[in-house]
Order: structure tokens, then sequence, then C-alpha cells
């Protein structure tokens, strides 16, 4: 019985207070992609802890036929593994369990996909008009850039599948963007494709839609898209020819700032909804170009890899326990085999 | 299918886009409705077209919505149903409109600040000139 409380457990402090201090923490900005990841593992570690802790608790109530038919040897490591389980063989706790498991699964699968159907039907959509209305520039990189002749300024990229993608740039704002400034804002939207940035917002997106009511997973859809674009315009400085050398460094984070804030500013008003949704974004990210780049040290990021795989592998091996317990007694056929 | 079949069918997707983009130029820029034949003549290069093609790229933009057909004796005419200004409207109104779109179907490079804010960040970058 411990088993599926022990993750339960898991489920409900992780997904309860883990968001509020990583929400807040700063060092996320210093390396956004790592941050990402950390999101990431706590929000899947939430949800397996809850897919687990059903399955371990159906595990014991399932009828004997599953075991029956299995050899000898076997049946001593189930027996094994159910003493370890030592759960109350209620059906009802049983079917619990396996209801909640599926039901978790389900959800977050179904919302997952209806997200990836829209987003492919707009894809589709403006694909289509772009074909006949834009006209298709030679990317450097081999991505598809199209330039759309509208006054206003825009720039987004249509994510595709495999990491390929179409950009868009209005003639707007090739009025506004200087030449290296332009180099930069095409390097940031192919760093959006090329790290497949949208499978990540979409993942987030999934959950707090799923499961809106748990904070972790709110904290991730609000944080996770901000980190995103903060990675963008790392991995941006770090591909645009800009020279070598520190100062140049510092002159592309002012020129990407700079950037930000014409196309930032320029844009015409829009629902108040879309300002305030995405609003944040801007702000945070031309507060972090105008400071010098702080990379973490070795030490955090190797704290911060084995804080990855612990909330991403923890569950698993919590739910594994009782079983590896049972695989380790001589019993068992296939322990060391 | 294989690698090469994938291939293949991008080119082939890619070109017959190309073309529907060369369609369009010439419906628009014609004063009244074209026929394939009259579309086909117009195009550059029309001596290595087929027919065919054009007729079913035509084909394509008519069941998209973007050219409005009537028949005009044994043929088609065709003309566009919105200019291309009007479809550059909607591509970039369905594009602005999506600044918070969590479903990550497109990806702006930057999303609007509010004057103030944008104000207080020149400061910032100002104050930080070297």
């Amino acid at each position: 019985m411990a088993t599926p409380l022990v993750l339960f457990g898991i489920a409900a402090l992780v997904g309860g207070l883990a968001g509020y201090p990583l929400s807040r923490a700063r060092w996320t900005r210093q390396a956004p992609r790592l941050a990402v990841a950390l999101w990431h593992a706590l929000c899947l570690g939430v949800v397996s802890s809850v897919v687990l802790g059903g399955v371990a608790l159906a595990l014991p109530a399932l009828p004997s036929v599953v075991t029956g038919g299995l050899s000898d040897f076997l049946a001593r490591c189930a027996m094994a593994l159910r003493a370890e389980l030592a759960a109350p063989r209620s059906l009802l706790l049983g079917a619990a369990g396996l209801w909640l498991a599926l039901i978790t699964i389900g959800r977050v699968v179904v919302m997952g996909a209806s997200s990836s159907r829209k987003a492919r039907r707009v894809r589709r959509g403006q694909l289509e008009r772009l074909a006949v209305a834009g006209r298709r520039l030679r990317g450097d990189h081999g991505e598809a850039l199209v330039l759309l002749m509208d006054d206003r300024p825009a720039a987004y990229c249509l994510p595709g599948s495999r990491g390929r993608g179409t950009i868009v740039i209005s003639s707007g704002s090739l009025d506004l963007l200087a030449d290296d400034q332009l180099r930069l804002v095409l390097a940031h939207e192919r760093a959006h494709l090329r790290q497949r940035h949208h499978v990540a917002a979409r993942l987030s997106a999934a959950l707090s839609g799923a499961f809106g009511w748990v904070p972790l997973f709110r904290f991730a859809a609000r944080d996770v898209p901000v980190l995103l674009e903060m990675a963008a315009d790392d991995q941006a400085m770090r591909t645009t020819e800009v020279g070598s050398g520190r100062g140049i460094r510092s002159s592309a984070r002012r020129r990407l700032a700079h950037a930000l804030l014409t196309l930032a500013t320029a844009q015409p008003a829009s629902p108040a909804g879309a300002l305030a949704a995405a609003g944040g974004s801007a702000v945070a990210r031309v507060r972090r170009l105008s400071e010098p780049p702080l990379p973490l040290g070795p030490t955090r990021v190797s704290l911060l890899g084995v804080g990855i795989l612990v909330a991403f592998a923890g569950p698993l091996l919590v739910a594994s326990a009782p079983a590896l317990c049972a695989a380790a007694m001589e019993i068992c056929p296939f322990a060391f085999s | 299918m294989m690698p090469w079949g994938e291939k293949w069918r991008e080119k082939w997707m890619r070109k017959l886009g190309d073309l529907e983009a060369l369609v369009m130029e010439q419906l628009w820029s014609a004063s009244e409705p074209l026929s394939v034949r009259q579309v086909l003549e117009a195009l550059p290069d029309s001596r290595n077209r087929a027919y065919t093609t054009v007729m079913t790229v035509m084909d394509n933009l008519f069941q998209k919505g973007f050219v409005a057909r009537e028949r005009s004796g044994r043929a088609y005419v065709y003309r566009p149903s919105q200019s291309r200004a009007e479809h550059t409207a909607e591509v970039m109104e369905e594009a602005l409109s999506r600044g918070g779109d969590r479903g990550a179907a497109l990806m702006h490079f930057v999303d609007q600040l509010t004057p103030d804010e944008a104000a207080a960040l020149r400061a910032l970058l100002d104050q930080r000139e070297p």
C-alpha cells in the first residue's frame, strides 16, 4: 500500500509547491534551456507519479487470470511482488486506480492532440495564402523564408515537422530594422524552428489546459514560453556572424534589444487580451539583454542536471522499487541472468 | 513511402506552389476572367508547360476558394476572388491576433509593449550605454 501513497504524495507536493520557488528563481534566465528542461521534468514527473500510483493501486487487484497463466517461477515472483505491494485486494480501489491512470493520460493526450490539430489548421491556412500572396526569398540556411508586402511590422515562424518550417517577415519589419538586426531576428526564428520550441510550448500548454488547477502546470505554462524566447535570443546571438570577441558579443545583445523594442512598439494596437498575455516576455527579454551575460557555473549546471534526472525518473524508481526488491530476491530467475 | 519519394513529392509540391503564385499573378494583372489556355499562354516559358498541369493548379486554387470560375462556352474562365493585398491582410491579421497563442501555432519574434514599458526599457538601455 505504501507505493501508491508515496507516489500520490510526490505528485501533491511537487504539483502543489514546486512551481512557486522555480517561477521566482533568478538563475532561470541565465540558463533558459535548462530551466525549460526542469519545468518539463517536474511536470512530467507529476503526471507519471499519478499514473504510476494509479497502476500500483490497480496491480494487486488484477484478477488472478493475469498471473495464473504464468510459469511457476514467474508466479512465485509475482507473489513476492504482491507481498511487497501488500495492498488490500479491493476491487474498488483497483478500479479507481486504473481509472485515475487512464483519465490522466487521456486528458493530456486529448488536449495535446486538439491543440496540435488546431495549430496544423492555422499553419495550413497561412501557408496556402502565403504561397500566392507572399514572395519566397532564398533563406541562407535552407528554411523557407517568405516576405509579405505589408507596412505593419511582423516577424514570426510557422513550425513544421522535422525541425523545418517557414519564417515570415513583413516589408514593414524590413523598413524598421538594420541589416545586422534583421539577421538576428531571422536567427531567433530559426532557433525556434531548429530547437522545436513549439513542442515544448505545446506540452506545457496541454498540461495546464488539462489540469489548470495544478499550480505547477499553471506556472509552467506561463514561464516556459518566456524562457523559450530567451533561449532563441541566446541562440541568435551565438549563431549570427558579428565577428568575434567580447565587445562584439555585447554589441549583439544591444542590437537585439533595440530590434525587440523597435518591433514591439511599432506594432499597431491589437486586442487587450493579446497584449496582456504576452507583454511580460518582451520586458523580461530586453531587461535580460541589457545586462552582461552570466552563464551558470559548472557546479550549478551539474546540480541542475541531477535535479532534472531525479524529477523525471524519481517516480518511476519509486514505482518499481517493490519490483526491484523482488527481483533482488533469489527466487526470481531473471534477476541477474 | 521511400525517402526519395518523400523528397520528390516535396519538390513537386513546391513546384506546384510556385506555379500557383505565377497563375495568381496572371489573374490579378488581367482585366477580365481568363481561361486555362489564356493563363498558360501568358505564363513565362509557356511552351514547356503542360496544359493539364496548369488546369490542375487552377482547379486547386478554385478548391481553396482563391479564384471564382464560370463557364464560358466549353471551358471555365477564372478570376481571383480576393486581391493580393486582401490575402496579405488576412495572413497578417491572423498572425497579429495570435500574439499570446499558447498552442504555438506560430511563434512571433516579439509581442507588443505598452508605450510606458517601452519608454522605461529604452531608458534602461541608454543608461547602460558604454
